[in-house]
């Protein structure tokens, strides 16, 4: 993914997001701090991804660990 | 946004039908094939008994606590703190489930009907649909679901006929001669596809009638393992399964096969387009799923606030989840099923074992009570041709190999009970559609 596309892509997220600033008068605190917890995340996604770093990954324990011991199992002869 | 979303039970039956399929018939095949070879039509039985479970403990939930989702209903049962963290659980699963899908969708649209697309833009034309979805009340998806659910159904049932040319019945020879090694492998893995039946647990709240849920998710599963069985035996009969084994799409192969004139080409578009439809809808019934969740914990019924939020956050998890088709191939074949029994079993165990308490079972009413006995006789039938398929299978598992007759017998046996399954559990939704219409 080239530089150009990531930043086109940020300035999408940027519109999209600016169409839900509408709700924020009428939600409650509780509400605001889970989006902007989710925001928060996939601004810090962004920018990691902009800077090329690796993020360790909630699934990649699955990935590296549990989906070869299960393929192991699958296709071992008996 | 109406504060009360009412789906109908064929409705529901449709969606049951379309997340099932769906999504295991990208990767799955081509396991199911290279694990039990010309016996992989086999690998939808045991799971489909795992997910008559969970739909009867949906019901059971259901008749306890109607006109309630399975967020409200642990809230309800577990407290704010211990609801909490299951619901946590569930919405967990629901977002790992859908971001296995999408990356599956946007493998699947790159290397079949939009090569030159850049993969990153097919992600951000399934999330950007997503956060327009989520914004809508889930009966536009439900109708739109009804809409391209006959185009889908009809392509699926159409497609022996279309390939009636191709088909050679001696590839499924010597029926169940394999032994039952590859009919337990290939069932396990197929649990973790069945299992995304979980995410209906968000809609229960979308009927009030708990029989009609019921009766609809246990025709939709039906429905489904009897195109997904349909299939495979295609799969089998026309590529064989050695080609099957070998292609990252076998489906995609087998649509290719089709061929009626010189020039009526490329159908193949026209079934992978249904098909995206399809798939789509399951993902957007899934994203719903997660924002009912999401919401749930603020105690609000309009979820839309999240859609914009969660659509990102899933696309960005997706990208830095899944790097490579390799992985996606890895996670989702062999995970699956690890996930789906980790995390599902545990919370349905203590849901249905807390809704047992004397004082939520003094909630059911009389009503819900003589419900239960409705449409009882083809209930009874369609279980008792569901185990029968079980049984024959067992049948030609011990003596397929030594007797082929047996096989053929057990093969044979299997294809009518589960069309019998069909039909019964058809005449039930339909009996039961027609509960409390008087009242209405």
């Amino acid at each position: 993914m080239s530089s150009i596309i990531k930043i086109i892509l940020f300035l999408l997220y940027l519109l999209t997001i600016s169409f839900d600033i509408k709700y924020l008068k009428s939600i409650k605190r509780s509400e605001k701090i889970i989006l902007l917890s989710l925001n928060l995340f996939v601004l810090s996604f962004m920018v990691m991804r902009y800077l090329y770093t690796d993020i360790p990954m909630p699934l990649d324990f699955f990935i590296n660990h549990v989906s070869p011991w299960i393929h192991k199992w699958a296709h071992s002869e008996n | 946004m109406d504060q009360r979303q009412i789906i109908s039970p064929s409705q529901l039956s449709w969606l049951a039908t379309v997340i099932i399929f769906t999504s295991s018939q990208t990767f799955f095949p081509r396991e199911a094939l290279y694990i039990s070879g010309h016996n992989g039509w086999i690998a939808y039985t045991i799971p489909l008994i795992y997910a008559l479970c969970i739909t009867y403990i949906f019901y059971e939930l259901s008749k306890r606590f109607p006109e309630k989702n399975i967020f409200e209903i642990s809230q309800q049962i577990l407290g704010k703190v211990m609801g909490g963290i299951i619901n946590f659980i569930i919405i967990a699963y629901i977002w790992i489930s859908l971001m296995r899908n999408i990356a599956i969708l946007t493998a699947f649209m790159d290397s079949s009907i939009l090569i030159s697309t850049p993969i990153y833009i097919i992600g951000i034309i399934i999330i950007l649909m997503f956060i327009y979805y989520g914004k809508m009340s889930y009966e536009v998806s439900a109708r739109v679901n009804e809409l391209t659910f006959l185009l889908f159904i009809g392509m699926a049932f159409t497609m022996p006929l279309m390939l009636i040319g191709d088909i050679q019945f001696e590839r499924l020879l010597p029926i169940l001669a394999k032994g039952v090694d590859g009919f337990v492998k290939s069932n396990t893995l197929t649990i973790g596809w069945f299992g995304d039946i979980f995410i209906l647990g968000a809609f229960l709240h979308a009927l009030s009638v708990p029989k009609q849920i019921h009766a609809a998710i246990r025709f939709g599963l039906i429905n489904a393992t009897f195109i997904l069985t349909l299939v495979m035996a295609l799969t089998i009969t026309v590529l064989g399964p050695n080609i099957g084994s070998k292609a990252t799409y076998p489906i995609y192969l087998l649509a290719e096969q089709i061929h009626f004139t010189d020039f009526l080409e490329r159908l193949e578009i026209i079934m992978v387009t249904a098909y995206t439809f399809s798939f789509m809808l399951n993902m957007i019934f899934m994203f719903i799923a997660g924002l009912i969740g999401l919401s749930s914990y603020t105690n609000r019924k309009d979820y839309r606030i999240y859609s914009t939020s969660v659509g990102w956050f899933l696309y960005m998890f997706k990208v830095l989840s899944f790097s490579s088709i390799t992985e996606l191939y890895i996670f989702s074949s062999y995970s699956s099923v690890v996930i789906t029994l980790g995390l599902q079993v545990p919370v349905l165990i203590i849901l249905f074992a807390f809704s047992r308490r004397k004082k939520f079972k003094k909630k059911q009413s009389n009503i819900v009570k003589k419900e239960h006995r409705y449409a009882g006789n083809w209930r009874w039938s369609t279980n008792l041709l569901i185990l029968s398929c079980v049984l024959f299978i067992l049948f030609g598992i011990l003596f397929g190999r030594l007797y082929s007759i047996c096989g053929l017998i057990a093969g044979i046996g299997f294809a009518l009970c589960l069309t019998g399954a069909l039909l019964t559990s058809f005449m039930e939704m339909i009996k039961c559609n027609k509960l409390r219409q008087n009242k209405t």
